[in-house]
């Protein structure tokens, strides 16, 4: 392998510039790091982990401990990648030079320069070194930025490697951590010992990691105990990573989980509107091909009886109108069977150690793999009708799918891991999604909204009513009255209902919170999943004296709720931020792959 | 716009603190004294040694306000802005005034976009001052934790080892100053950066190392 190190003293930064040196500038803060208040009485915990990070810059090799500048050949390829901009100018500098025109050669020749001008200073200001299991980014010439991403949190490694790259021998190197889905580093480009190099010290930091772990659980014990369950009574949960570990050794085996006979989907069919959308793409597809005027004869109106009525004599046809609606609401409703079935048809749900595998579907038959770490977010979807037969359908979120928008594939079977089953089978498959959890809905110490909401609530329906009732009356007169009655009515109807829906509890794994009224969702999720905590007031929560609590995972969407906690009571919201931000820092994730 | 529209109660807010009635986003005993109008340094109460293993001392660990500059910073964009905006304005005014003829009606006009150019600069000017003032930071065992907004708080907190890098960025004015920007990356969702922006340049940097050094290692996902 040939040698493009960077290694060439011209380009290699001289004053040994570390991380600090993004400005030289010393000036007087408000808070000066010599009396700042970070200086912190450190617990076992903490002590354990600098103690980490400071044997750390042995663990890999130094050779890129100093700034180092990208692969010269970098340039190149940094205009390449920009090629698509310059396309148009140069292709108008060629039109423009073959027609004897220099004024767009000119134009070309300048966006060139200026492109070029641009990869310049990109190059010349990048610089990255690994320092401390570090790796360090330098860059931006006006707006400079300095980004560190601890090599422990690195998840992927990408390299992208086309023939040029390969010419080089280089490749484009693109670092991944767990945060958004865009790649976190791009490093364009490096060479092959760089990248090695680079390979090296992640996967040294990692077992660093692992062993730092080890370490953790076998001298913090009580790390998990120390959660002061809300009622230890109400609750019988064993620990978590123990049991895990145990079943990983074990259970290799495939354990069946469930399986949906057809009968439950045709409940769900029954009970979904899963049909308005069957007729939606029927309608669309027909639209797309013209089919209404290939197959059907013109006017083909004339064939339905709908159209054949006089609507002036609508009275005395009600009978017909009634059983043309019927049929049409029973034509959705086997629609909406046949997509339940052909979609789920011979659904399978197995376990495999910690993988979670999903195979289901009449014609195409799909399977899915969840591996039971990686959920963050667990969604028990209760739709009104659904409810009536005592179904409810399960909804999972794992890390990571950020990207690919609701209708993806994986997404979509993220959305759809349970899509119908038994009430009553639920506490079992919880236990399977996530070992030791038990959520029984009525054994759960509920905290409700403040005792203000519903008053707020009325409060506000009734301002709203009262505009839209004014509106009506001035537009229809007294027959206005009418619609904005029923407005009104609707309005303090859901505001009592939803004032009584919302609920939130604290337990010894996480937090459960439900809410919706007709469509009704509870939701769990786990001390470790918990990212970032928010707790905002508006200044209608501060007369009211309420808060809104929030939670953030690294769930993407596919559950479709949000832990997003409105109309607490201020003084019991802000006492749970604080040992929900506490408990999140307790209780790290303790499952690996 | 004076320094009268911030609500009393709000400086009641930060700054007492005892009674557990207080609301949601009451600061701590230890809070932050606001600073003056004119962006002179707040006082930082003396650090208070709290033992940070019990849950109800929490309460009492140290918040940081901004670094004072970051007013004056501000200011810097408002009058940059105020200056584009108010040529902008003479341009257009000019403009109009010559193809339509200076009228009335003109006249009206101009005064009205004086006044809404008069009162816009005004705000921009002392409202950085009343934001300031409503912004602090803790990091202790637990997190990073982040207090903002005049009228719709906010509190935003960052468990130490959620944090999965962190980006420093200073802009030509912020380097002026030295002042930097903090961002925190989380695996989240909502939430999942978190920005701190106005800090001194050394605090952010000694923030950030902490964040980093204090958060250990573990997967987050």
């Amino acid at each position: 392998m040939s040698s493009e190190r960077v290694d060439d003293p011209q380009v290699r930064v001289t004053d040994s510039a570390n991380r600090t040196a993004l400005s030289d500038e010393v000036t007087d803060g408000t808070c000066s790091p010599t009396n700042h208040p970070m200086n912190l009485p450190t617990s076992g915990t903490a002590e354990l982990v600098v103690g980490f990070t400071a044997d750390a810059p042995a663990t890999h090799s130094p050779s890129l401990r100093q700034p180092q500048f990208l692969h010269y050949s970098s340039i190149v390829f940094d205009v390449a990648s920009h090629g698509r901009e310059l396309l148009m100018p140069l292709l108008f500098g060629f039109v423009g030079a073959a027609s004897g025109s220099w004024f767009w050669g000119v134009i070309a020749v300048a966006a060139f320069a200026f492109s070029f001008l641009r990869t310049l200073i990109r190059y010349f200001t990048l610089r990255y070194q690994l320092v401390d299991g570090e790796l360090i980014l330098n860059e931006g010439l006006i707006f400079q930025n300095q980004r560190i991403v601890p090599l422990a949190k690195i998840q992927n490694i990408d390299l992208m490697q086309n023939v040029l790259h390969r010419i080089f021998r280089v490749a484009e190197v693109r670092l991944e951590t767990a945060s958004g889905s865009e790649a976190e580093a791009v490093l364009r480009v490096l060479t092959d010992s760089q990248i090695t190099e680079l390979r090296q010290a992640v996967s040294l930091s990692r077992q660093t990691k692992n062993s730092i772990e080890l370490n953790r659980a076998v001298s913090l014990p009580g790390a998990a105990a120390s959660s002061n369950p809300s009622d230890p009574t109400q609750f019988s949960l064993p620990d978590t990573s123990n049991s895990i570990v145990g079943t990983i050794a074990e259970e290799q085996s495939v354990m069946p989980v469930l399986s949906i006979p057809l009968l439950w989907l045709f409940i769900a069919g029954l009970a979904g509107n899963r049909g308005w959308l069957m007729v939606g793409v029927a309608l669309g597809t027909a639209y797309q091909f013209d089919l209404h005027e290939r197959i059907l004869p013109q006017q083909w109106e004339a064939w339905l009886p709908v159209f054949a009525w006089n609507w002036d004599d609508l009275w005395n046809n009600w009978l017909s109108f009634v059983s043309l609606g019927a049929v049409a609401f029973a034509v959705l409703k086997v629609l909406g069977v046949a997509w339940y079935v052909y979609r789920f048809a011979g659904y399978q749900l197995v376990r495999q150690g910690n993988d979670l595998r999903v195979t289901a579907g009449l014609v195409n038959r799909y399977s899915m793999s969840v591996l039971r770490p990686r959920i963050q977010f667990i969604s028990i979807h209760r739709p009104w009708v659904l409810g009536w037969f005592r179904f409810v359908a399960i909804r999972i979120e794992t890390a990571g799918g950020a990207g690919g928008g609701e209708e993806s594939s994986e997404n979509l079977s993220r959305t759809w891991f349970i899509p119908v089953v038994p009430a009553r089978e639920v506490p079992r498959l919880l236990n399977e999604i996530r070992p030791g959890l038990l959520l029984q809905e009525d054994q759960l110490n509920w905290r409700t909204t403040s005792e203000q909401t519903r008053a707020r609530l009325l409060r506000m329906a009734l301002m709203i009513s009262i505009v839209v009732m004014a509106i009506c009356v001035f537009w229809w007169r007294y027959w206005g009255l009418l619609p904005g009655a029923a407005f009104a009515g609707h309005q303090i109807w859901y505001a009592i209902r939803r004032s009584r829906s919302q609920r939130y509890a604290r337990t010894n794994f996480g937090i459960v919170f439900r809410s919706g009224i007709l469509y009704r969702k509870l939701s769990c999720t786990f001390f470790d999943r918990i990212q970032t905590l928010r707790l905002s007031q508006t200044p209608f929560d501060r007369s009211w004296n309420m808060a809104t609590l929030a939670v953030d995972t690294a769930a993407a969407g596919p559950a479709d709720h949000k832990i997003d906690i409105p109309y607490l009571d201020a003084e019991f919201a802000r006492q749970e931020f604080k040992s929900l931000e506490r408990a999140a820092a307790e209780h790290r994730p303790q499952w690996r792959q | 716009m004076s320094d009268n529209d911030v609500p009393s109660n709000n400086e009641i807010l930060w700054l007492s603190k005892t009674s557990g009635t207080d609301e949601v986003l009451t600061g701590p005993s230890t809070a932050v004294e606001p600073v003056s109008t004119d962006g002179a340094p707040s006082a930082l109460s003396p650090p208070t040694t709290v033992a940070l293993t019990e849950n109800k001392s929490i309460d009492q660990s140290m918040y940081c306000s901004l670094d004072p500059r970051h007013v004056q910073a501000e200011r810097f964009v408002a009058m940059i802005v105020s200056i584009v905006l108010s040529l902008l304005a003479l341009v257009g005014v000019v403009i109009v005034g010559f193809s339509l003829g200076f009228t009335l009606l003109w006249l009206g006009i101009t005064t009205g976009i004086l006044l809404l150019l008069v009162m816009l600069i005004l705000f921009m000017f002392f409202w950085p001052p009343i934001s300031h003032r409503h912004v602090r930071w803790k990091l202790d065992e637990i997190g990073l934790e982040i207090q903002r907004g005049v009228y719709w708080q906010k509190t935003l907190s960052v468990p130490l080892a959620r944090l999965q890098h962190a980006d420093l960025t200073q802009g030509p004015i912020q380097r002026q100053w030295g002042l930097a920007k903090l961002t925190v990356h989380t695996a989240g969702t909502e939430n999942a950066s978190v920005e701190l922006d106005g800090l001194a340049y050394e605090t952010a940097v000694e923030l950030r190392d902490r964040l980093l050094r204090q958060q250990g290692v573990v997967d987050v996902v």
